[in-house]
């Protein structure tokens, strides 16, 4: 399983990654930023899914 | 306009005269038209007496609201009526959290995007195989001929039901859902269960690879799932399968035939369909949801009461100008169209939606590849049929046989 800040999160729904290499700068999250630091308000940018409905993944 | 009862909690300015299930739609435009009907009164909820007396919310927040918030809205009551139905509720989706998790959770895993990713296969080859059928022809009932069959065909792989039982499902649960009458209605939904429970007998006996054994052989907190709950969730499993990806193919192609513009934009730039997709999604909802009161709420400026209906209608998301601009307005270049309550939103969130997204977008791309020019037929007048989920009940499409690929 990857490390603590090279892991991947699945939007359940569409399938949009969240990359903790990446962050999600065009949302305030910046690279580097684990899953665990991103807030739990924050939404899947491409079908507003919630935090919840992201899982790890685990082909990583 | 004579005064319209309501409880002492509703302010008279939030009182319209609205019927779910009997309200003017301007030719096919079923969301259309219902968002013109509440933006009429600027009030940000609203209340009918019809149905039974239900409030109404109509913006993006509202929607999202009333969807997330477990603690004052329960989904034991999904529709706006004053009919008292007897069927078991539909499992998970009338069940509040927690307990509705751990049947979720089998649902899911049926439906997550890898396993669906192998389904999209099967869905393009079926698609290929029903359009090449008929392509030369010059003309097809697009309803029947298509947008029952694809949808359909896999969702009766994924629960392993056999392929000569589609077109009596797919009557029963036209029926079910939108038969004329309460009893037609309940008749359908009974013979529906009964298939279902048919279904799991056979399973129990003989499991195999398929979403009813697998819902059979489950445990739930350590035993397995009772006759009840099981017969509401092969209930909501068949409703929500047949009846959905169909109706929105409806939407979807009446919209293509009537908008070259758009068709054309598609066909010359295929990688613009993903977005297309969604842009469509947001544009033609057809599920028009509904939550009980669970405990006394504000809400848009009133004071919603315990066991009061609030009406969700997913259209007034998308369609709100506030989160996007020009709403009524297709554009496939929109950015991020996607994000949207079309598929409902909270716990209850549509668990076929990446199923149902795949097979919308491989209709897209192989219809278009092949039939890239189409029209409504000329003196074909379709319209909208519509209970809590809308649909269009017969679309006549034409094109010039050598035109097609």
């Amino acid at each position: 399983m990857s490390a603590p800040g090279t892991r991947r999160y699945i939007c359940f729904y569409c399938g949009t990654v969240y990359d903790e290499a990446l962050g999600w700068p065009d949302e305030g999250i910046a690279p580097g930023t684990l899953w665990e630091d991103v807030p739990d308000d924050w939404l899947c940018p491409e079908c507003a899914a919630t935090k919840a409905d992201f899982a790890l993944d685990e082909d990583d | 306009m004579t005064a319209l009862a309501a409880p002492a909690n509703v302010p008279p300015d939030r009182v319209i005269d609205f019927d779910l299930y009997d309200f003017p739609v301007e030719g096919l435009d079923y969301q259309g038209s219902m968002r013109a009907l509440f933006q009429a009164n600027p009030a940000e909820v609203l209340w009918t007496p019809r149905n039974g007396g239900h409030w109404i919310v109509k913006t993006n927040a509202d929607v999202a609201k009333v969807l997330a918030d477990n603690d004052h809205f329960s989904s034991r009551r999904i529709m706006v009526t004053e009919e008292v139905s007897d069927r078991p509720p539909l499992v998970p989706l009338q069940l509040d959290p927690p307990h509705h998790a751990p049947y979720r959770a089998l649902l899911q895993a049926a439906l997550s995007p890898k396993a669906v990713g192998k389904l999209g296969e099967r869905a393009r080859e079926l698609s290929i195989e029903l359009i090449d059928g008929f392509k030369h022809d010059g003309h097809c009932e697009f309803i029947g001929q298509f947008a029952q069959h694809l949808p359909i065909a896999i969702f009766m792989e994924i629960v392993g039901l056999p392929a000569e039982d589609r077109p009596y499902l797919t009557e029963i649960a036209e029926a079910a859902m939108r038969g004329a009458t309460e009893a037609e209605r309940n008749e359908a939904g009974a013979k529906l269960m009964g298939y279902g429970m048919a279904k799991v007998a056979e399973r129990r006996a003989n499991p195999g690879n398929d979403l009813i054994s697998t819902i059979v052989r489950a445990e739930i907190e350590g035993k397995p799932i009772e006759d009840f709950p099981l017969t509401g969730m092969i209930l909501l499993l068949l409703l929500g399968g047949l009846d959905t990806v169909a109706s929105t193919l409806g939407f979807y192609a009446q919209f293509l035939a009537t908008h070259p513009e758009h068709r054309r934009q598609l066909v010359e730039n295929p990688d613009l369909i993903p977005n297309a997709n969604e842009e469509l999604l947001r544009r033609f909802p057809i599920a028009i949801l509904a939550r009980e009161v669970k405990a006394d709420v504000e809400l848009g400026g009133v004071t919603m009461k315990a066991g009061e209906m609030v009406m969700v209608p997913t259209p007034m998301d998308g369609l709100d100008e506030n989160k996007f601009a020009d709403p009524l307005t297709v554009d496939f270049a929109r950015v991020k169209p996607g994000a949207n309550s079309t598929f409902g939103g909270g716990v209850h969130r549509c668990v076929g939606s990446v199923l149902a997204r795949t097979e919308l977008r491989i209709f897209l791309e192989e219809w278009l590849k092949r039939i890239p020019d189409f029209q409504v037929k000329p003196g074909s007048n379709p319209r909208v049929s519509a209970r809590s989920v809308a649909t269009i009940t017969s679309l006549e499409l034409v094109w010039d046989p050598a035109s097609v690929k």
